[in-house]
């Protein structure tokens, strides 16, 4: 086998044709007029790369280079060296690699950012301190009340009776800060924001646009539950990641590959997963409305006024590149059979509105949420209390709502709720014992729900004396469907 | 044997450019970024090894390790400037005082990877300069460049403590436009001092290149592209605001985009500026590198660089709306393309004289053995 070529002599640019020869294991280099006899073993040889020149160079510093890929290769093969690295020659030099690698990459960018990207973000946003995300809040709010707000001219009574039905609707999430702030939003008109502290800032204009305080109450539920969710945190990872993951994995770009190939699938991914966001806390918002009692309907009519507020063109479904879902999607995904002026008493009205949730979802949100109505402890003359002799004993127990914030965390626990058994059977100074509640979210639900408890008071030799210090354990459990729910649901712990 | 006029070819074709580089991305994508060195590796082996001169090939033998280390040093810089500043003011400030104290550390390393790294025929180029020489040619403009950023930094302290956000954004549109000029004596002066380093530095087997360029010349190039960009600037206001003004209609569609709200408005929007914007940088790029490879000599050969602005901005902005269009796919192709137009127009004069090396071969050149840890290739 002949290999033609050229070869160079040591520190030198001037090369003489030359010619490789094989004969089985030994290998010669022939020169115009002489010929060299090839040490193998000694001998560096570049790898093969399509149609580039193969450099073979010699440990006297001379080298030898041919075109010809495919006889040096088969010479080299035939003499059992087999030139380093041909498996990445192989997948280059073939189509069918080239088409699997056509569909490979897009499905694995796909899934990275769809699945991988918000599954990272999600639990580093989760270690970010609370104290870090409200200065986030107060320097926001500075830079915002300087430059766009003015001080909101809203009565102090209106204030005060919007803060107190949002905070009747906040029991769902205890452990968040819940400031609520009102501005007049000068240029930016009818809108609301959510803080990644916690802080929630309403434009004069959108509280008068507004026809009830149930709407308001929608969007004020939308908006926690960007809170809840971190919303604004994973939107700053992901971000970062994107750019981050198409500049080191892809590598190797030019200015402009740069700008155009990084900028935009950056920009498309931020406005996709902003839409996911809102979706989200479209979600929480339902499942809030679901729980305070009200038609999910309100929503509905406040997305419906303030998309007509926009020009038509923002609400075409067919925009894709958009911060937000199309207002029709999120109106028909909410709009109830109830209107929303009506405060609901049953759960009938709900299981009616489609929300997108997976249906077995749904199902498990609305048997664990029974609305009930506002509770007060019931007097001796209301309900028969038994007082013959004896120690005390339950009379009626009653579950605790699940709250939808740990619900669609897929959070579970327990919480030990500490009380009195009064002279009348009921619960009095109820305590959630602090080390025995998994999760802040447990306590305003086991709390409301022990004060609905019932019992026979205790009677010691005719006297009715009052209990201290009877504690009941409220177990949160979520439901998966084809499971057997846990009946009776709350075991007790006397 | 030999010419008086020597012009480089590229030998190679995109349809096999494109395999190398489909297959590399997807083992990139796979590995997580890590194979990404060696997907440097083998496409930068193609592209320098279909470049015919004078019949040869050039032929880049460079160690994907320094590449990785490289591109992980870059990507801590970028981490700590980009997510940095969501966090804490300090960060991003000091990742840029950094970069510009360690610059001319990396210009050296990442000089001399790439040159000795670079072959052709059995002689290898090199970059023989060393870090304490960098730092003395650029110690200068450096150090102003860091005088000047203080300065900024220590006033707008000063100035922020009591005062509100808009005096303070006020304040800081000003102290922009101050740096602004600062920098338009500083930063042609250092451009010019790294081009003279670099070229004077560099050299192929033990013949030197020298270049003789003069600072005038590239403030004068300086001066004229600011000239551009603000001329770039002005009709792009003006042709907005006069948009705004003619029709309702349109003045809300420019806002929808802006804001993102309407994908065809901004893709619109997006195109219009890309072209206007790279206006002043391809004429930044062709004036200063047609001046300095024309400057440029190696032995008796004299380098002609004929790049024309109008050409360079037409294929810069052409390939990039080529490269969205087919989601990347066209990225190879652009690529070698760009890389045509440039050999196009690169032309070296001179009878070809015979190089030396410094007897010890191609593979064993002098980088690799003045130690590895300063290999790295930070792509400048």
């Amino acid at each position: 086998m002949v290999v033609e070529g050229e070869y160079f002599k040591p520190g030198t640019s001037l090369g003489v044709p030359a010619s490789l020869k094989a004969q089985g294991h030994s290998f010669s280099l022939v020169l115009a007029n002489s010929s060299r006899f090839i040490d193998l073993d000694t001998l560096v040889i570049s790898q093969r790369l399509a149609n580039v020149p193969r450099y073979l160079c010699f440990p006297d510093g001379s080298m030898f280079t041919s075109l010809q890929n495919e006889q040096l290769d088969n010479a080299l093969r035939s003499s059992g060296i087999l030139p380093r690295s041909t498996w990445i020659d192989y997948f280059e030099s073939g189509w069918r690699w080239t088409l699997l690698a056509l569909i490979v990459i897009p499905v694995f960018l796909v899934l990275l950012f769809t699945i991988g990207m918000p599954l990272v973000a999600g639990h580093i946003a989760t270690l970010v301190p609370e104290t870090v995300k409200q200065e986030l809040d107060a320097g926001a709010i500075e830079f915002l009340d300087e430059l766009v707000f003015k001080p909101s001219s809203l009565t102090t009574e209106r204030m005060k009776a919007l803060e107190e039905r949002f905070s009747r609707a906040s029991r769902f999430y205890p452990n968040q800060n819940k400031q609520v702030l009102f501005r007049d939003g000068g240029a930016i008109g009818a809108n609301a924001f959510a803080f990644p502290g916690g802080t929630i800032v309403f434009t004069d204009q959108l509280v008068n646009l507004a026809e009830n305080d149930g709407e308001l109450l929608a969007i004020y539920a939308h908006e926690i539950g960007h809170v809840v969710n971190n919303h604004s945190m994973r939107n700053l990872l992901q971000s970062a990641g994107v750019t981050f993951v198409l500049g080191w994995m892809l590598g190797d770009l030019t200015f402009i590959t740069d700008v155009v190939l990084v900028g935009v699938p950056v920009l498309l991914q931020k406005m996709s997963y902003s839409r996911g966001f809102e979706r989200e806390a479209d979600q929480f918002a339902m499942l809030i409305l679901d729980a305070s009692g009200y038609s999910r309907s309100c929503f509905a009519d406040i997305i419906e006024r303030l998309s007509t507020q926009l020009s038509p063109e923002l609400n075409s479904e067919t925009s894709y590149i958009s911060s937000h879902p199309a207002p029709g999607q999120r109106v028909a995904m909410s709009r109830a059979a109830q209107a929303c002026s009506d405060l609901l008493s049953g759960v009938d009205g709900r299981k009616k509105s489609s929300d997108g949730l997976k249906p077995a979802v749904r199902q498990e949100l609305l048997d664990e949420m029974e609305i009930e109505p506002p509770f007060r402890p019931p007097t001796p003359e209301e309900i028969e209390v038994d007082l013959s002799e004896g120690d005390y004993h339950s009379v009626r127990k009653v579950s605790p709502t699940y709250p939808p914030a740990a619900l669609i965390r897929g959070l579970e626990g327990y919480c030990v709720v500490e009380y009195t058994v009064t002279t009348e059977g009921t619960v009095a100074d109820p305590v959630v014992l602090e080390d025995q509640c998994t999760s802040p979210y447990f306590t305003e639900p086991s709390l409301e729900a022990a004060r609905k408890f019932l019992y026979k008071p205790r009677v010691e030799n005719g006297v009715v004396k009052a209990v201290p210090g009877v504690q009941n354990r409220f177990t949160y459990k979520i439901v998966k469907p084809g499971e057997k729910p846990i009946n009776p649901p709350y075991r007790k712990t006397e | 044997m030999t010419h008086d006029f020597h012009q480089p070819v590229f030998t190679g074709n995109a349809s096999e450019y494109f395999r190398i580089w489909i297959v590399n991305t997807l083992l990139s994508l796979l590995t997580f970024g890590i194979w990404s060195a060696w997907a440097t590796v083998r496409n930068r082996r193609y592209l320098y090894g279909n470049i015919e001169w004078a019949g040869n090939r050039f032929d880049f033998c460079g160690n994907a390790w320094a590449i990785l280390r490289g591109r992980i040093l870059a990507m801590v810089f970028f981490l700590a400037y980009a997510v940095g500043g969501d966090f804490s003011a300090v960060v991003p400030v000091a990742t840029i005082f950094l970069l510009v104290i360690l610059f001319p550390w990396l210009l050296t390393s990442a000089k001399r990877f790439r040159l000795s790294n670079t072959a052709w025929r059995n002689l290898r180029f090199d970059f023989p300069g060393s870090v304490r020489n960098s730092y003395i040619q650029l110690a200068l403009p450096l150090f102003l460049i860091l005088l000047s950023l203080t300065c900024f930094l220590v006033a707008k302290m000063r100035v922020e403590e009591n005062q509100t956000v808009m005096e303070s954004l006020r304040w800081n549109g000003f102290a922009a436009l101050l740096l602004f000029f600062v920098s338009f004596f500083l930063v042609p002066v250092t451009i010019y001092r790294v081009k003279n380093l670099t070229f004077n530095t560099t050299c192929f087997g033990r013949h030197g290149f020298s270049v003789k360029i003069d600072l005038d010349r590239f403030m004068g190039i300086y001066a004229l592209t600011i000239l551009v960009l603000l001329t770039v600037m002005i009709v792009t206001v003006t042709f907005f605001t006069l948009v705004m003004k003619i029709s309702g209609e349109n003045s809300m569609l420019i806002l929808q985009a802006l804001q993102g709200k309407s994908f065809a408005a901004l893709a619109l929007l997006y195109l219009f500026l890309t072209l206007c914007y790279l206006l002043p940088y391809a004429y930044w790029n062709v004036t200063t590198t047609n001046y300095v490879l024309s400057a440029t000599q190696l032995e008796n050969l004299t380098i002609e660089m004929k790049m024309s602005v109008w050409v360079y901005w037409w294929y810069l902005w052409t390939n990039a709306l080529l490269a969205v269009i087919t989601l990347g796919i066209a990225i190879p192709w652009t690529k070698i393309r760009m890389l045509k137009y440039k050999l196009s127009c690169l032309s070296i004069r001179g009878e070809l004289p015979v190089f030396y090396g410094n007897n010890k071969g191609r593979k064993v050149a002098t980088g690799d053995e003045i130690g590895d840890a300063f290999n790295i290739d930070f792509g400048f």
